[in-house]
């Protein structure tokens, strides 16, 4: 079983016990951890959802705080 | 157009927060028989769904310290949509939920139903579910305002304090640039003089970020808003407030509904008879 399916199994069992974990697998578990990569979350951005190119220009003219 | 494409199309599909946890039988399918698919998630989950598909492509390359995210956005809708123009079968793995405070998402599914090509959304567990579920809140209870931070900031909101308020992407209030990754200690200065009209300072207010991996605790910090500053924060960490004042009757309102159920009463009695 990877590192990954290992994590699946855990987020979908009701039994899961983390606790219970074994010291291997914790280290496979952290160096997946520790190899990925910086995470972006940000995906809507403060104007407001949905707009498109012209609407934003057109609030930017708009609200003098922008 | 002339001749509507017949092959190529989108579903934009939710992975959920954490890791196995959350994503929807429906949502798995789709991504286990794309032809590829596209993901903005954690890069645990996103080897968690190469797992599930041999053509895994993240979109988290289009992200770039000082880039305007909108151009970020731009990007990731061009990029999936020249996959469907090629009449692949493209599903985009968003993580959460794929059109809640997601722009591209929407977006690519807007643009691609305009060509003519299948496209729809699948909805996912959101951080918006998980707080209810971690912090014990019900947005039925008093009612619920969700703002994303910037916004927030940047506009004239009316507040309920009644209600919840939740702020999300709290890290980069009150970017303009729209291109950083965080602001800082005097951003979230004005954010609480912003809020202190509505709330006294040392009223207490929750961050929360839901956990990606199961092993991991939820975070659940309980603040005085007045310490919001110089409190560590993270790109997914969220801030409800609870409501500082009491739900008020609208005494007006409530009297013309008792002369409309008395009328009510009258026309039932009336057709008993």
């Amino acid at each position: 079983m990877t590192a990954i399916q290992l994590l699946e199994k855990m987020g979908a069992s009701a039994n899961a016990d983390k606790n219970a974990i074994s010291d291997s697998d914790k280290q496979r578990i952290s160096a997946l951890t520790n190899d990925s990569p910086h995470f972006h979350a940000p995906i809507t951005h403060g104007h407001g959802e949905g707009e498109n190119e012209d609407q934003d220009d057109d609030e930017d003219e708009d609200d003098s705080g922008r | 157009m002339e001749h509507p494409p017949t092959k190529g199309s989108i579903v934009c599909v939710g992975t959920g927060m954490t890791l196995g946890a959350h994503i929807t039988p429906i949502c798995r399918s789709h991504i286990e028989q794309a032809d590829v698919v596209f993901c903005s998630a954690h890069p645990i989950i996103e080897m968690w769904l190469k797992e599930m598909n041999g053509d895994v492509r993240t979109l988290q390359g289009l992200y770039a310290e000082g880039k305007d995210r909108r151009i970020t956005y731009r990007e990731m809708v061009a990029t999936m949509l020249a996959e469907v123009r090629l009449g692949k079968k493209v599903v985009a793995a968003f993580y959460g939920h794929p059109g809640v405070f997601a722009w591209a998402p929407h977006k690519v599914i807007e643009e691609a139903k305009a060509d003519g090509y299948c496209a729809q959304m699948l909805p996912g567990i959101s951080a918006e579910d998980c707080l209810y579920a971690d912090l014990g809140i019900d947005p039925g209870r008093v009612g619920s305002q969700n703002f994303e931070t910037s916004q927030f900031m940047f506009y004239q909101r009316n507040i309920d304090p009644s209600a919840y308020l939740i702020l999300w992407q709290i890290a980069i209030a009150g970017d303009r640039s729209i291109a950083r990754f965080h602001t800082g200690a005097a951003y979230r200065e004005l954010l609480i003089e912003m809020l202190s009209e509505y709330y006294p300072l040392d009223h207490q207010v929750a961050l929360y970020e839901c956990p990606t991996l199961a092993i991991d605790e939820a975070r659940i910090e309980w603040i005085a808003l007045k310490d919001f500053a110089q409190t560590e924060v993270s790109l997914i960490t969220t801030m409800l407030i609870p409501p500082s004042k009491k739900l008020r009757k609208n005494s007006a309102i409530l009297a013309r509904l008792a002369e409309l159920d008395k009328i009510h009463l009258q026309n039932l009695q009336t057709e008993e008879k």
